[in-house]
């Protein structure tokens, strides 16, 4: 069954200044009559993609190739300029590592915010509170406000928030070199875990190696069109091979 | 409209967790809290009270009394233009980086300035009974002439969200809004002062009869006039309807925005 399809989906961004408009200058562009027809800048191109319901999928490709914008218009968050998103099951997003923490709450309030922003309801929250706790390894920490937090600890409380969604679809953007190699092992582990339980994860990562440990498929996007699509070994030979060309390692 | 509302239900949890936030921020971690947020207002009356009972002479007696029926429903809407719409525009890393609907952010913050508007409202009818006035009609209208203000409020805020969302300068023209309506609502004067011919032009502001449905009450102890309340009804509720049309035709691209 097909967990999340992308069917002709193209995005196109206004290339400059949308969004941070001034009234003032739309007015005299107006009355000069010079309005600017906005440059517009092609993420993706006509991607056509099914993933199925269990699949763990990595999605490399260099900066700016439009990893990131996938990612969301999977999660729902940017709309298609063209084509079709269709997604079925709950879906978790990590995009962001602590979305909705506040500096001056303490861990336990900013669990409940960030959870909620994460869809989680309050009474789960509050159920599994003690498992976040203790996957994020903040035992005695979580009536302590946000400020006193190391980087580490913050890092690992988002974390451990946004695994404890349990989603149908997880969809984890390039945050897996969070905290020591202790707690990277126990978040693979989690991952593990929800892949035996036959959730579809979909990763965007740099990580070549993590996502070759966690990952059956790979898609390899380049320039906004998917340049290979396949067995995780081989997309990321050809990836790696690409740059490898381009600019060889001691070369 | 069932689409919408079945929306908020949804995330009811976000928008809850998101106001409390704010209670909380504002009030828990610093010790004079709701005081300094009374502050404001009590000063604000000092001030008005002198200047339009004793200086200007308007001639109402029980000046404070007249001034407050409709200061503090005012001070709400004020907040909610001022301080809520502009928070999507203010949260944008937030919707870049998670699937909600953007309203929670507006309705968690409606509700935290509701919070205030009930505890300041509730403070004002203590008062009130204590002087020995008559109570029954104003407590029994109140709820609803409350629960419509927040109607009206909430599609102003949602259609000033976008509007911040979309252009910088929408703060400027959001403050002199602010100042001009205030003067364009029966808040400092009686409405029994605006000269005849301008009467027709200046009831076409919905705040008039939603202040009038307050100050009834409240001020003169009666039943705000059936008219005026079904003139607030309807303004309420055709201004929320046309802010959160508006608001979902544009909060799709909002993450794109921001």
């Amino acid at each position: 069954m097909v967990a999340i399809g992308l069917y002709g989906v193209s995005k196109r961004f206004r290339a400059y200044d949308y969004g941070n408009r001034w009234l003032r200058r739309e007015l005299i562009e107006l009355v000069r009559r010079k309005r600017k027809s906005h440059d517009w800048r092609t993420v993706l191109r006509e991607v056509n993609l099914e993933i199925g319901q269990g699949e763990t999928i990595a999605i490399l490709g260099c900066n700016g190739s439009g990893k990131s914008t996938l990612l969301k218009l999977m999660a729902g968050i940017l709309q298609p300029t063209t084509g079709k998103v269709i997604r079925r099951g709950s879906t978790g997003t990590l995009l962001d590592i602590g979305t909705g923490f506040h500096e001056d709450l303490t861990g336990r309030e900013n669990v409940f915010v960030d959870g909620a922003i994460l869809g989680l309801s309050e009474r789960y929250l509050r159920a599994i509170l003690p498992e976040i706790e203790g996957f994020a390894e903040l035992e005695g920490f979580m009536d302590t406000p946000l400020r006193y937090y190391s980087s580490g600890m913050r890092a690992r409380l988002g974390f451990a928030v946004a695994m404890s969604a349990n989603p149908e679809i997880f969809l984890i953007d390039e945050i897996l070199a969070v905290g020591d190699e202790g707690f990277r092992r126990k978040c693979f582990a989690r991952l593990d875990a929800m892949v035996s339980r036959g959730r579809t994860i979909v990763i965007v990562s740099h990580d070549i190696e993590a996502v070759r440990r966690l990952c059956t498929r790979g898609i390899w996007l380049h320039d906004g069109i998917i340049k290979a699509d396949g067995p995780i070994h081989k997309v990321c030979e050809q990836y790696l091979s690409h740059y490898e060309a381009e600019l060889p390692i001691g070369g | 409209m069932s689409i919408l509302a079945s929306e908020v239900v949804r995330c009811r949890n976000l928008i809850k967790q998101l106001a409390v936030r704010d209670l909380k921020l504002r009030y828990e971690r610093s010790a004079l809290g709701f005081l300094w947020s009374l502050l404001n207002p009590l000063i604000m009356i000092g001030i008005y009270t002198f200047f339009f009972s004793l200086v200007v002479r308007i001639g109402i007696p029980r000046y404070p009394v007249f001034l407050v029926s409709a200061l503090l429903p005012w001070n709400f809407l004020a907040r909610c233009l001022l301080s809520v719409s502009p928070l999507p525009y203010q949260n944008g890393y937030l919707l870049n980086r998670a699937a909600f609907p953007a309203e929670s952010l507006v309705f968690s913050g409606m509700l935290s300035a509701f919070a205030d508007f009930c505890l300041e409202m509730l403070i004002f009818v203590v008062l009130l009974a204590a002087f020995g006035f008559p109570l029954l009609p104003g407590l029994l209208i109140l709820p609803l002439v409350m629960a419509l203000q927040f109607f009206f409020t909430a599609g102003v805020a949602l259609f000033f969200s976008v509007a911040y969302v979309f252009y910088r300068d929408t703060q400027y023209i959001a403050s002199i809004v602010a100042t001009a309506w205030i003067y364009l609502t029966p808040v400092f004067y009686p409405i029994s002062l605006v000269p005849e011919r301008f009467q027709t032009l200046y009831k076409l502001n919905p705040m008039v009869h939603i202040a009038g449905c307050f100050r009834e009450p409240l001020y003169s102890g009666n039943f705000p006039h059936l008219t005026t309340l079904a003139i607030a009804a309807a303004a309420a509720l055709g201004v929320f309807a046309l802010g959160w049309l508006f608001f979902n035709k544009y909060k799709r691209d909002f993450a794109e925005l921001l």
